[in-house]
């Protein structure tokens, strides 16, 4: 029983995640820094073990207060300041210009 | 070195938001909610499943999009993707209300 909940669990949630915004976060950041990846993952698998443990915990309990509509709510304004900051560094064509020469100056 | 402790806590911050109020954790919490006496195999079943998605996003990211397109374009594209999925979420059509 233990095991089944486990397996049907993880196929579940494989197949919620297909196509999710978490993915396209993490697609996005590895695309950004492909000689991070394992930077990445280590990132995005710390965070979303800590998203389990905080969901079968204080979730329950959390998303009665706020509902996932307003946590939706702060997700898209975290959202539009991350994708304008990023729009704003990368589209300065002298800035692109100093990363392409060297990199890590730019950084 | 310090620019990686930013990477990383950066990235941990993005996917920890991006992963609140998202329909996977309104599932992982509805299974919670409906097998109370087995929520640490849920946990352990919805993390494992995550963990292993996020290897085949790193890798997909990191060798077919960085791979194929230049840097300069990944940044701006990401840039808005980021701002039409904020506007999305605020509009209520992304996240666990809606799609």
């Amino acid at each position: 029983m233990e095991l089944f909940t486990c397996v049907t669990t993880f196929l579940l949630i494989t197949l919620c995640e297909l196509g999710d915004k978490t993915q396209l976060a993490t697609l996005i950041l590895a695309s950004n820094n492909p000689d991070k990846r394992w930077l990445i993952w280590g990132a995005a698998a710390t965070a979303l073990t800590l998203c389990v443990i905080v969901e079968v915990t204080v979730g329950t309990a959390l998303a009665r207060y706020l509902g996932p509509a307003l946590i939706n709510r702060i997700t898209g304004v975290v959202f539009l300041v991350i994708g304008a900051f990023t729009l704003v560094r990368n589209l300065g064509s002298r800035r692109e210009v100093v990363e392409r020469i060297s990199p890590d100056a730019a950084a | 070195m310090k620019r990686d402790w930013r990477l990383l806590l950066s990235a941990l911050g993005v996917v920890f938001l991006s992963e609140m109020g998202d329909k996977t954790q309104v599932t992982t919490m509805l299974l919670a909610g409906a097998k109370p006496a087995y929520i640490f195999f849920v946990a352990l079943g919805s993390a494992t499943a995550l963990v292993a998605t996020s290897l085949i996003e790193v890798m997909v990211g990191s060798r077919i999009v960085a791979r194929f397109i230049k840097p300069s374009t990944t940044k701006l594209a990401s840039g808005a993707a980021f701002v039409v999925m904020g506007i999305l979420l605020l509009l209520g059509i992304l996240g666990a209300g809606g799609l």
